[in-house]
């Protein structure tokens, strides 16, 4: 059933089904997106109740208020950098396992949040369908939280909390590269 | 023996397999014209179905509908079949061809909203809800009627409306303990995200910013 394809009706208005997996997979082929999504889930499990349920119900519609100013063409200077550091930031959350106030820990994954949905949703427009684009790009951030939120829980052994501060190592490590690339660039 | 070798993966994580594959399967692409030979009761079925607008609309009611009393339940049901039925009608008899997307972006933006923040709607509210939101995906869809049987392709997509309310409810009133009910909020927190980026591209579309 994963690898099943359909095969796709003809359409006169609209390319739904291409616009979904097109939108699926815009943060799914994004190293930059993928990363940091999978760190906000994980961070929010290693902060604990609130955050593991707050940061994922609150990122999808601050990330919503980025990606209005990318649709309507409301310009965010330094994007690419802020999701840069998004990397950085959140790998060395998780790698430090720092534990912030959650309005703190809001903020911090709020401003990022803009700068992911500003990139997403300045593509919303070359999108054949907009409506199915976003609807596949939300339900995968969605997903990457949740897979993040699932191996955040690794957080409550001993050896797991090792082994995701490490991970959190390696995602700065990354965003640091990241970090090079965008200021070079 | 399981062809599908599902049997190796038990209760509700198979569920969550067949969940997950539902959702990145590359979905067929249907809409006015494919939709017709289907004739007119599926015609107007599937017309919903595929109208991602009205899903999520809908999947939102009834998310909020679940935090809210169980008895409002059927009156919600009946208010969101009522309204697609007369809406799609409606159109169809004036010759309306309505791009009402704006305002079904709007009521996932309301409903979104309501749900992420575990608001206790009442029974006028869910109700009056319901009514609104069905009636503009009557009235979105009644164009597609052209040509079918106006009370078939009506009933068809009344009947879809219904049953999306009807079966999401089952799902979020069975499943309201652990972490149940922060996962119907993060999904109302998706429709509301996607509500904002549909209205925002409909205003930019409208007032040419694009």
């Amino acid at each position: 059933m994963l690898g099943a394809a359909p095969p796709a009706f003809a359409h006169i208005t609209s390319d739904m089904g291409g616009g979904v997996a097109a939108g699926f997979l815009h943060p799914l082929t994004g190293f930059d997106h993928l990363l940091a999504m999978v760190s906000v889930g994980i961070w929010g499990a290693q902060l604990g109740l609130p955050s593991i349920w707050l940061l994922p119900i609150a990122f999808p519609l601050i990330m919503a208020i980025g990606a209005v100013f990318g649709v309507i063409g409301v310009p965010l200077p330094g994007t690419e950098i802020l999701i840069a550091l998004s990397v950085l930031t959140l790998g060395a959350m998780v790698a430090l396992k720092q534990r912030l106030p959650v309005a703190a820990a809001l903020l911090v994954v709020g401003i990022f949040a803009v700068a992911h949905g500003h990139a997403h949703g300045a593509e919303m427009p070359n999108a054949a369908d907009a409506l199915s684009f976003t609807v596949g790009f939300v339900v995968a951030t969605g997903l990457l939280h949740a897979t993040g939120i699932v191996i955040g829980l690794l957080d409550r052994s001993p050896g797991g909390a090792v082994a995701l501060r490490a991970c959190g190592l390696f995602v700065g490590l990354v965003g640091c590269y990241f970090v090079y690339e965008s200021v070079g660039a | 023996m399981n062809p599908w070798g599902l049997s190796v993966i038990r209760g509700k994580w198979r569920w969550l397999l067949v969940a997950a594959a539902a959702l990145i399967a590359p979905a067929p692409a249907e809409a006015h014209t494919a939709l017709k030979s289907m004739g007119s009761f599926w015609s107007g079925a599937v017309h919903l179905l595929t109208s991602l607008d009205q899903v999520g609309f809908l999947l939102g009611l009834a998310i909020l509908a679940g935090f809210a009393d169980r008895r409002n339940d059927a009156r919600i049901i009946a208010a969101s079949f009522a309204a697609v039925l007369l809406g799609a009608s409606a159109a169809w008899a004036a010759g309306w061809q309505a791009d009402l997307s704006m305002l079904a972006a709007a009521l996932m933006i309301v409903v979104g909203l309501a749900g992420a923040a575990q608001w206790r709607a009442g029974v006028l509210s869910l109700t009056g809800l319901a009514l609104a939101g069905g009636a503009i995906g009557g009235l979105a869809g009644g164009d597609a009627a052209t040509g079918l049987s106006l009370a078939l392709f009506s009933l068809g997509a009344a009947l879809a409306a219904a049953a999306t309310v009807s079966y999401a409810l089952i799902a979020i009133r069975a499943v309201k303990v652990g972490w149940g009910p922060i996962a119907w909020r993060a999904g109302a927190s998706w429709v509301a995200a996607i509500g904002m980026m549909i209205f925002a591209f409909d205003c930019s579309r409208y007032f040419g910013h694009r």
